[in-house]
């Protein structure tokens, strides 16, 4: 958790020349993910939400977070793969994006990497399961790929934050 | 000594606009022939004067001046206070107001009005001038000019001994000096015995004292005019001395050109002036934008609401926390640790009015929404040629900023509907032996857990008649309906939208817009709006408000697992829906027999799509509640109550987004989010899925066949389960219990291909 505390800011600027940004990975079914761990604000354990009453399916409901309301996003839902127990490991990552805050469940957070920005590849078509908007890149870390998602665009498409002036444009 | 004046300059402005509404309800009072708040009428306008001045606004200082100029004069009966005076000064009002907007807004405008309005008040100024008279003229306008022709001199003699701390309240004795001077020639001495030696003064004090000998031609009460904003801080004593008798116009402009000078004074006494410098030095510190006495200045501080609502916010948490402590340790067995449960008692108790202070703190007496109504009242009146008097009661009725400020616009429709269309024209109301001065009365008053404010008028009352007909020609209501209607029925026909019976469009009001923004955003606000009426005696508007918006009364219901909330001031009665209550009809909709009037039945968990597998599958064995929304009373089927709670009411679009049929959310005591529903998206929500249709006139009673349904039709559906089906709109769907959940959901998700 230590990781997740924020980054010195010499060390946050030495990063940005170097094209180096940090990444929070986490598991979903066999992939490793990675988010900006810039918009990322906490991590809880599961707890079962409260449903919105005629909401989409992957969204769960919303839980308290110290007294905001805050809706939770079932990624395995989203991704349209198989559904899963939840167990131990099962966490929400809260994200903040466009003055939001909002929870995403994930099988597991696996840990915090440096990638370089210049080493993330442009995507192969996912099919439809997975909005090729949704993601970033792909960078190689060690043994696997990290698929580093880009938030602000899934957030966007599931119609959680508000769309950014150029999509409203188009 | 640079100091920053931008802050000082906006809490001017913000001053200001309390000194004008108070200037307002002075000069209405002053028109009504009383003038028992003469002297705060000054000190407003003087306020406003002087902040202007010093911080820069001379279009306001100067226009100010000139109004404060006439008000002098009416105070001092040189001039009547007529009606057309007081419009003319309600209009300089007008004009002020703009004037400071403009300069919130760092604009220079000249609004207007401006020339014309200031030519007419200086009509009043040079009207004055009839000798003899006025006396009190010519220390208001501090202008040579309006020195009179003849006057009676005098000497006086002056002592003026401040308190230490006169300067801490931002007056400078320096400036009450050159004002005595500037009134005629002037001798003054200063004292410096108290002064105690350099290592003991405090810089902060004021040691001096003075005494001044003044021959003029003012009279006493503007020699303590001067004195007007330290007389709480200083010990003053005016005598008169000698008095020398009439003097020539020529002398005594004279005496006023010599005494111009203040430099010319002043060098007679170097010492006072230069102890008045170091002393001004020192009040220029701390100098505030704020001429009141400092006693008012410590009972009032400025904070900005959002962090009154952040504490609330906090405060809301701590309720939640002390909840669950509550919960958790209630489960425990606290018998061995009786200090443990009577701290956690004491806790709930401490919390509760933690949470109740801050609350208070954003509450406002209502006649911040009041006070703009004798203007407006009077203003409707003049343009309509009546004669309507406002009156008001319970204006230190206390409800949040907010609601305030959301009630004033409804209000202001309510009142002014009253004077144009409720109080009749003087001749009518002679014609029907009432007195020609129409009264409308403004109340405001606490019942139970709400503010009610009434507009009560005596004018001639609403028309069924004209109303009816509206209705018919409209079409909201059959000839059937119309004949059988109750008066209170036919009262809440104006609230539909495009609805006005004025027979004409006026200036006024009468637009058709109106009534029905008003019921909505009387309901945004979680009130409710109700008419009382009889022909020729009055009509009487009735708004019910909640005290806060950011605590609720609701009742607690659960349907399935999750627990719902709905405003308790919707809720009429709950009851337990047995077999012969429930009539199901064609469409599917099934009403209940509500005492005779016929509701149609909404099922919770069907429009809100909770799984099905707990809820209680027969209807017996559920709560059907019964609420007022906008579209005529409904009945909720839930599965269980739960009881009364108060609630903190969070937002979901904060981080979400609006969810039909949902208005907030609140945490309940083990820390789950639970929704709280809005009614009236409900009832729009099942009417587009088909689960609910509107009757004709939106009441059920009204509608119905009046001969009952069958009800063989329920009857068969418990012979076939035991009891009613949920799903009588899908009769070929097999029984809920029959049925495993997950295909429940999915069955459910079937039926709404809409979507």
């Amino acid at each position: 958790m230590n990781n997740l505390m924020p980054i010195d800011q010499q060390n946050d600027v030495a990063n940005l020349a170097s094209g180096i940004e940090q990444f929070l990975t986490f598991m979903l079914g066999e992939e490793l993910y990675g988010v900006d761990i810039l918009k990322v604000q906490e991590i809880r354990g599961w707890s079962e939400p409260t449903q919105i009453p005629n909401a989409p399916e992957f969204i769960r409901g919303v839980m308290n977070l110290r007294g905001a309301i805050v809706p939770i996003l079932d990624l395995r839902r989203r991704f349209g793969m198989d559904e899963t127990e939840f167990t131990k490991y099962t966490v929400v990552i809260v994200v903040n994006v466009q003055d939001r805050t909002i929870g995403m469940i994930v099988d597991a957070v696996s840990d915090v990497v440096d990638l370089n920005t210049t080493d993330i590849r442009p995507s192969p078509d996912f099919g439809a399961s997975i909005d090729a908007s949704f993601i970033r890149g792909l960078s190689p870390q060690e043994e696997q790929m990290v698929i580093v998602l880009n938030v602000d665009a899934m957030l966007q498409a599931c119609d959680l934050v508000a769309l950014d002036q150029l999509q409203d444009e188009a | 000594m640079n100091i920053d004046i931008g802050q000082f300059q906006q809490t001017f402005l913000e001053e200001a606009g309390e000194h004008l509404a108070d200037l307002e309800t002075g000069l209405l009072a002053m028109e009504q022939g009383d003038n028992a708040d003469m002297n705060a009428i000054f000190r407003a306008a003087h306020s406003i004067k002087g902040g202007a001045a010093t911080f820069g606004f001379n279009a306001i200082a100067d226009f100010t001046h000139v109004v404060e100029s006439v008000l002098e004069l009416a105070r001092d009966e040189v001039i009547p206070v007529t009606s057309e005076l007081t419009t003319e000064l309600l209009k300089s009002l007008d004009i002020i107001t703009e004037l400071l907007d403009a300069a919130k807004n760092g604009e220079e405008v000249t609004p207007a009005d401006h020339d014309r309005c200031l030519e007419a008040l200086k009509q009043y100024l040079n009207t004055e001038g009839t000798p003899g008279d006025a006396p009190a003229a010519a220390a208001a306008t501090a202008e040579p000019a309006a020195f009179d022709a003849e006057k009676e001199l005098c000497i006086y003699s002056i002592s003026f001994k401040p308190k230490p701390f006169l300067a801490q309240t931002g007056s400078d004795p320096v400036n009450i000096l050159r004002e005595l001077i500037h009134m005629g020639d002037a001798q003054v001495t200063c004292h410096t015995e108290p002064l105690p030696t350099l290592t003991d003064i405090t810089p902060e004090d004021l040691y001096l004292w003075w005494e001044i000998e003044l021959e003029t031609t003012a009279t006493d009460t503007d020699i303590r005019d001067v004195f007007l904003f330290v007389e709480d801080e200083a010990d003053i004593d005016v005598q008169l001395v000698a008095a020398l008798g009439p003097v020539p116009q020529a002398a005594a402009e004279q005496a006023a050109q010599t005494s111009k000078d203040p430099a010319e004074v002043v060098t007679a006494t170097p010492m006072q002036e230069r102890r008045a410098d170091e002393r001004r030095q020192s009040t220029d510190r701390r100098s505030t934008a704020r001429e009141k006495p400092a006693a008012k200045e410590n009972q009032f501080i400025r904070v900005a609401i959002d962090k009154v609502d952040s504490l609330l916010n906090l405060v809301g948490e701590l309720v939640t926390t002390n909840a669950m402590v509550v919960q958790h340790t209630g489960e425990m067995d606290l018998e061995d640790n009786q200090l443990l449960s009577s701290a956690i008692s004491s806790m709930s108790g401490h919390t509760r009015n933690l949470q109740e202070a801050i609350m208070a703190i954003r509450m406002m007496p209502v006649d911040f929404a009041f006070s703009r109504f004798p203007r407006m009242v009077r203003d409707t009146a003049q343009k309509l040629g009546k004669q309507v008097r406002l009156e008001t009661s319970g204006s230190q009725t206390e409800l949040d900023k907010t609601v305030i400020e959301k009630i004033s616009d409804p209000l202001t429709h309510l009142v002014r509907n009253s004077v144009d269309h409720g109080i009749e024209m003087p001749d009518e109301r002679a014609a029907a032996n009432k007195p020609a001065e129409g009264v409308v009365l403004l109340s405001a008053f606490y019942r139970g857990g709400s503010v009610i404010i009434e507009i009560r008028d005596d004018g001639k009352g609403l028309d069924r008649n004209k109303i009816v007909g509206k209705a018919l020609e409209k079409g909201l209501i059959t000839q059937d309906q119309a004949e059988n209607m109750p008066d209170e029925e036919v009262w809440n026909l104006i609230f539909n939208s495009g609805f006005s019976t004025a027979a004409e469009v006026t200036d006024v009001s009468g637009r058709g817009i109106g009534m029905d923004v008003v019921r909505k955003n009387i309901q945004s606000l979680g009130g409710s709006v109700s008419i009382r009426s009889e022909t020729g005696v009055g009509s009487c508007f009735s708004i019910s408000l909640p005290l806060t918006l950011a605590i609720l009364d609701g009742m607690a219901i659960r349907v399935g697992e999750e627990t719902f909330i709905v405003p308790l001031l919707n809720i009429l009665e709950s009851l337990r829906p047995t077999p012969d209550l429930i009539k199901p009809v064609q469409n599917g909709v099934d009403v209940i027999d509500f005492r005779g009037e016929y509701l149609p039945l909404l099922r919770l968990h069907k429009v809100l799509h909770v799984p099905t597998s707990q809820t209680v599958p027969r209807l017996e064995d559920g709560i059907a509640v019964v609420v007022e929304t906008e579209q005529g009373r409904i009945a909720l089927f839930v599965d269980e109550l739960l009881g009364e709670r108060q609630v903190v009411i969070k937002s979901i679009e904060q981080n979400y987004k609006t969810v039909e049929g949902i208005s907030g959310a609140t945490i309940m005591g083990d820390g789950r989010v639970a929704f709280i529903l809005d009614l009236q998206g409900l009832v729009k929500l099942a009417e587009r899925e088909g689960r609910y249709r509107r009757m004709q006139n939106g009441r059920g009673a009204v509608a119905l066949d009046p001969t009952p349904t069958p009800t063989s039709m329920a009857a068969e559906d418990i012979g076939d389960a035991g009891g009613l089906f949920l799903d009588t709109e899908e009769p070929s769907a097999p029984p809920v219990e029959a049925e495993p959940a997950h295909e429940q959901k999915e069955s459910q998700q079937q039926e709404q291909p809409h979507e």
